[in-house]
C-alpha cells in the first residue's frame, strides 16, 4: 500500500513517498513522513510494517551515526546501503524486517547522487529509477520512458509529478497525497508536498 | 606484605592500593585543562611532544563522545581508547531507546560507573585514566565534569588533571571568574598551560564549544598570537618592576 517512488538526476535525487500510514482498511495518519534522514545527505524511504520501518530505520540511523562519531567521517551511500542490506539479510532467518527500502544519498566526494534498492529479503541493486509497493508496477514504465540521465532539477520535479499522478490515478487504494524530498550537495530539503487529484483533469494542487 | 597484587583487596589501612596506582599513572600524564564560562566551555591539553618522523595529527587527545559533548583525559592514553569507545556507544544507544541526544552528567556518570566496575572486578586492573567531559545539560547551561580511576566524578567550575595539576589549579583558583565570556575563558585556559607545557605553544590544543555548536578547535596562529600577547604583557609588567 505504501508508495515510493525515486530517481537520481544531475547532482541530486529525489524521492517521493505517499504520507498515509494505514492498518488494513483504516488510513491511521495521512500526514506520515516515509522519507528518514539518516544523515545529513542520505534518506531512507521506508515501505512495509510501520514498527518495523521504524525499529529498523532507527537501527541503521544510530550505527551510522556512531560510525561518524567514532571515525571522524561520514560513511558514503554505497557502504550504508551494503550495511542495511547485511542487516536485512541476517535478520531475514531469524527475526525478519518487513521493510521494503530505497536508500538515496549525495556523496560530497564524488558529488554524486545514488539511489539503492533494498527488500526485506537482503537484496539490494544500485539503480537510476525505482519505485517500492505497488506504485512500482504503474511508475516503471513512465520512467523507462522518460528517464535520462542528468536530469536538471525542473525536469526531474516535472517526472515525478507525472509518476505520481500515474499512482494517483491507478492504485485503487486512495493515496492521494505525497511528499518530495531533494538531496543534493546542500543537503537533504523537501521539495513539495503535493495533493494529487487527477480528477480535476491532471491539475496538481500545492499544499504549502 | 604488598596488598596490590590483586586489586580487589584493601589494604590494613582501608586503601585500595591499586587504584592509588592509577592515580599516580594519571599524574604522569600530559596535562588537560577545562574551563566553564558564562556560556561556553573550553578544553585545553598538552600535546606530547612528538617524534620528528611522527605525524603529529594523529595524536589527538580532545575526543567528540557525541555531537554535543566533548571530553579529555590524562593518563595511559590506550585504557583512554576503551573508555572513549564505550561512551560513544552509550550515546547512540541512549538516543536509539529515548531518542533524545544524552545528558552530560548522564553520561559522565556511565564513564564513572565503567571505572569503578573494574576496581571491582576479578583480573582486571582500574582504567589509568582522568576524564574531563564537557558538554551543556538540558536546561542549557555548561557543564563540565571530571572523573578519576576511582570511580569518583564531580563537577567544576574549572579543572585540571594529568603533570602539573597542582601549578594549574592553583593558578585557576587565583584567577577564574565567574561568568566569564568566550575571549576571556579562552585566554584563561591559554594561559594557565602556557606557563606549564614545554617547549610553549607549539604543544597546545584548544577545543571550544559553543552551545548548539559543533566543537571548534582554534589555529595554531590564534593561540600563537594569545601566547604572544601574555609574554609581551609579563615583560611590560618586568619592565614596571
Amino acid at each position: 500500500m505504501d508508495s515510493l517512488v525515486g530517481f537520481v538526476g544531475k547532482n541530486y535525487v529525489l524521492i517521493a513517498g505517499d504520507t498515509n500510514a494505514g492498518r488494513s482498511i483504516m488510513r491511521l495518519k495521512d500526514d506520515f513522513d516515509k522519507l528518514v534522514p539518516i544523515d545529513s545527505h542520505k534518506i531512507l524511504a521506508k515501505s512495509g510494517e510501520i514498527g518495523d520501518g521504524n525499529q529498523f530505520c532507527n537501527l541503521i540511523i544510530r550505527n551510522v551515526s556512531l560510525y561518524r562519531i567514532r571515525n571522524e567521517t561520514e560513511l558514503t551511500t554505497k557502504s550504508v546501503a551494503h550495511y542495511t542490506r547485511r542487516q536485512l539479510a541476517t535478520a531475514i532467518r531469524k527475526n525478519p524486517y518487513s521493510v521494503n527500502l530505497l536508500l538515496g544519498g549525495y556523496d560530497k566526494k564524488d558529488q554524486k547522487g545514488s539511489l539503492y534498492y533494498l527488500d526485506y529479503l537482503g537484496s539490494s541493486k544500485k539503480i537510476n529509477y525505482g519505485a517500492q509497493g505497488y506504485a512500482a508496477l504503474f511508475v516503471g514504465s513512465i520512467l523507462d520512458r522518460f528517464w535520462k540521465e542528468d536530469l536538471d532539477f525542473e525536469d526531474g520535479l516535472e517526472l515525478m509529478k507525472k509518476c505520481l499522478r500515474e499512482v494517483e490515478k491507478r492504485l485503487i487504494i486512495g493515496t492521494r497525497c505525497f511528499l518530495i524530498k531533494m538531496i543534493n550537495s546542500d543537503g537533504i530539503s523537501v521539495v513539495e508536498k503535493v495533493m494529487i487529484n487527477s480528477k480535476n483533469k491532471n491539475e496538481i494542487e500545492e499544499e504549502n | 606484605m604488598s596488598y596490590d597484587r590483586a586489586i580487589t583487596v584493601f589494604s590494613p589501612d582501608g586503601h585500595l592500593i591499586q587504584v592509588e596506582y592509577a592515580l599516580e599513572a594519571v599524574k604522569k600524564g600530559t596535562t588537560a585543562v577545562g574551563v566553564k564560562g558564562k556560556d561556553v566551555l573550553v578544553l585545553g591539553v598538552e600535546k606530547k611532544s612528538t617524534a620528528k618522523l611522527q605525524d603529529p595529527r594523529t595524536v589527538r587527545k580532545i575526543v567528540q563522545i557525541d555531537d554535543h559533548i566533548c571530553m579529555t583525559f590524562a593518563g595511559l592514553t590506550a585504557d583512554s581508547r576503551i573508555l572513549i569507545n564505550k561512551a560513544r556507544f552509550e550515546c547512540q544507544s541512549y538516543k536509539y531507546y529515548y531518542e533524545d541526544p544524552i545528558g552530560v552528567e548522564y553520561i559522565t556518570r556511565y564513564i564513572a560507573k565503567t571505572q569503578q566496575k573494574y576496581t571491582q572486578s576479578v583480573g582486571v586492573r582500574p582504567f589509568g585514566v582522568s576524564t574531563l567531559i564537557v558538554g551543556y545539560d538540558s536546561k542549557g547551561f555548561p557543564k563540565l565534569y571530571q572523573t578519576d580511576p576511582s570511580g569518583n566524578f564531580s563537577s567544576w567550575k574549572a579543572s585540571c588533571i594529568g603533570r602539573s595539576e597542582k601549578p594549574v589549579k592553583e593558578f585557576l583558583e587565583k584567577n577564574y571568574v565567574d561568568e566569564m565570556d568566550e575571549e576571556q575563558t579562552v585566554r584563561l585556559t591559554i594561559q594557565s598551560l602556557v606557563e606549564v607545557v614545554e617547549s610553549g605553544e607549539k604543544n597546545i590544543d584548544i577545543a571550544i564549544m559553543r552551545k548548539n555548536k559543533p566543537i571548534e578547535f582554534l589555529g595554531r596562529t590564534r593561540i600563537a598570537d594569545i601566547v604572544k600577547e601574555f609574554e609581551e604583557e609579563k615583560k611590560r609588567k618586568e619592565e614596571e618592576d
